[in-house]
C-alpha cells in the first residue's frame, strides 16, 4: 500500500523540532540554529517533489544530513569551530547538589543549558537529539550511523560529565 | 544520579522547547523562500535578457562574417535556431516566413529545431550544441534546467550549480560529463559534494580520499545509475559524471 505523500506542512510539523535542535546542538546559538533551520526548510520547499514519496526514516535522514552540512558550512565560514574533545576548564555551577527538577528556576535552567552547551560536540549532539528533539536512541543511532550501544554509552558519559559540571566537580555518583 | 539527571534534562528540554516559536520560524521560512524566489526570477530576467542580446549580436556578427546575414549556411544556423526554438517557439516559423528560400536550402535545420524542442523539452534546450554529438564547451550555470543548475543534456541529468571558482569549462557527450573549475578551495569542494548529496538524497558515497596530491569523492546517484567523481587538486576542481552500464 502506498504511503501518503509528504507535504511541506507535514514535514515541518514532524521534523521542525529535530532540525532546530540538531542545528542548535552543532552551533550552540539560538539565532544561528533558527537561520539554519529556515534554510533547511527552504531546501525542503525546493526539493519537495523528490521528498514527497520518501519514507519517514529516509526523510529524517535527509533532513539531518542537510542540517549537519549547513551547520558545518556555517561553522567553517564563521571560523567558530570548537575542538571536539575540548572540555570546559571551569564548572558551570558551584552548587554541590544537583538541582531538583520540579523546583528549577530560570537561573538553574540557564545553568543546565550552559552545561549542556559546554559538553564536547559528540555528547552535546546526542543529548540535544534525545532530550530536546525527542528522538529515541535507535533513531539517533540510525542518523549518526553508529550502534544503539554507542549512543547509550555516549549518553551515559554525557550525563556523568553534566553531573560533574553541575555539582562543581565536588560530588561523585 | 542518572535518573535525576534524566529528569533535569527532560524538564530543561521541555522549557527550552516551549521557548522556541516554531510557528514564527515557519512563517519566516516561507517569507525567505518567497524572497529567494523573487530574487532568482529577477536574476533570470536580468541575465537572461543579457544572454539573449549576446546571442543576437553573435548571430548578426557570424552572419556578417560569413558573407551577410541572409547568406548563413544551414550548419551555422542550426544551433542558433535550436536556441530560439526553446526561448520562443514562434521565432523559427517567423524566420522561415521571413527568409523563405534561405531556410529551405538548409533542410536539416527544421528537423534539428524539432528535435531540440520535442526530445528534451524546456529543460534540455539550452544545451543543444550537444545534440550534434560534438563535445560542448559552455560556462556553468547556463546549461541547465534553470540558470542555477548544471545539466548533462545527453542523459537529462541535473547537477547542482557551481557558484565558485574563477573559470570553468564543460565537456559532455553521451558517455561522460566533465566540468573543470579553477580557483577552488577545499570549502568549495566540501560544499559541492554536500550539494550533490542534498540534490540526490539516495546518493551513496563510494570512496572518500584525502591524498597529498588531491581531495577526491565518489558518489553513486540515481539508484546507482551514475557515478559522480569530484576531485580537487591545485585549486582545480573536476566534476565528472559517468553512466554505470549494467
Amino acid at each position: 500500500m502506498r504511503l501518503p505523500a509528504w507535504e511541506f506542512d507535514s514535514v515541518y510539523e514532524s521534523f521542525s523540532r529535530m532540525v532546530y535542535w540538531t542545528a542548535y546542538g552543532a552551533l550552540k546559538s539560538e539565532s544561528d540554529a533558527l537561520d539554519v533551520s529556515q534554510e533547511v526548510f527552504i531546501r525542503v520547499l525546493r526539493h519537495m517533489k523528490k521528498l514527497e514519496d520518501m519514507s519517514e526514516a529516509q526523510l529524517k535522514s535527509w533532513l539531518y544530513r542537510v542540517t549537519v552540512n549547513l551547520c558545518v558550512d556555517g561553522k567553517r565560514r564563521l571560523k567558530r569551530e570548537v575542538l571536539a574533545d575540548e572540555l570546559p576548564e571551569t564548572p558551570v555551577s558551584s552548587e554541590c547538589e544537583l538541582p531538583e527538577p520540579a523546583a528549577m528556576n530560570a537561573e538553574t535552567v540557564r545553568l543546565v543549558r550552559g552545561a549542556v552547551d559546554s559538553l564536547p560536540d559528540i555528547y552535546r549532539e546526542t543529548v540535544t537529539l534525545h532530550y530536546f528533539s525527542g528522538l529515541q536512541y535507535e533513531e539517533i543511532a540510525a542518523l549518526q550511523g553508529v550502534s544503539e550501544g554507542t549512543i547509550k554509552s555516549r549518553m551515559s558519559r554525557a550525563k556523568g560529565r553534566l553531573g560533574e559540571l553541575l555539582k562543581g566537580g565536588e560530588l561523585h555518583g | 544520579m542518572a535518573e535525576k539527571m534524566d529528569e533535569i534534562l527532560r524538564a530543561v528540554a521541555d522549557r527550552a522547547n516551549a521557548g522556541v516559536d516554531y510557528a514564527a520560524m515557519r512563517s519566516g521560512t516561507l517569507k525567505k523562500a518567497q524572497a529567494k524566489k523573487l530574487a532568482l526570477r529577477k536574476n533570470i530576467i536580468r541575465y537572461g535578457s543579457v544572454a539573449a542580446a549576446a546571442v543576437l549580436l553573435a548571430s548578426f556578427g557570424i552572419g556578417a562574417l560569413s558573407g551577410g546575414f541572409f547568406g548563413m549556411s544551414a550548419k551555422s544556423e542550426a544551433p542558433d535556431n535550436a536556441y530560439f526554438a526553446v526561448q520562443d517557439p514562434a521565432v523559427p516559423e517567423s524566420e522561415e516566413q521571413l527568409f523563405g528560400s534561405e531556410s529551405a536550402t538548409g533542410g536539416s535545420a527544421p528537423t534539428e529545431r524539432a528535435n531540440g524542442g520535442d526530445d528534451r523539452g524546456d529543460a534540455a534546450a539550452p544545451s543543444t550544441p550537444a545534440a550534434t554529438g560534438a563535445p560542448a564547451v559552455e560556462p556553468p550555470g547556463c546549461c541547465g534546467l534553470d540558470s542555477a543548475s548544471l545539466y548533462w543534456a545527453e542523459r537529462a541529468l541535473e547537477l547542482p550549480a557551481v557558484n565558485f571558482g574563477k573559470s570553468s569549462e564543460v565537456e559532455s557527450d553521451g558517455e561522460h560529463y566533465l566540468l573543470v573549475v579553477t580557483g577552488c578551495t577545499e570549502e568549495d569542494f566540501d560544499a559541492y559534494v554536500a550539494l550533490i548529496m542534498e540534490m540526490y538524497p539516495d546518493a551513496e558515497a563510494q570512496d572518500e580520499a584525502v591524498q597529498s596530491c588531491c581531495l577526491s569523492n565518489t558518489l553513486k546517484i540515481v539508484g546507482g545509475q551514475y557515478r559522480v567523481i569530484v576531485t580537487l587538486s591545485d585549486g582545480e576542481m573536476r566534476i565528472g559524471v559517468r553512466a554505470i552500464e549494467n
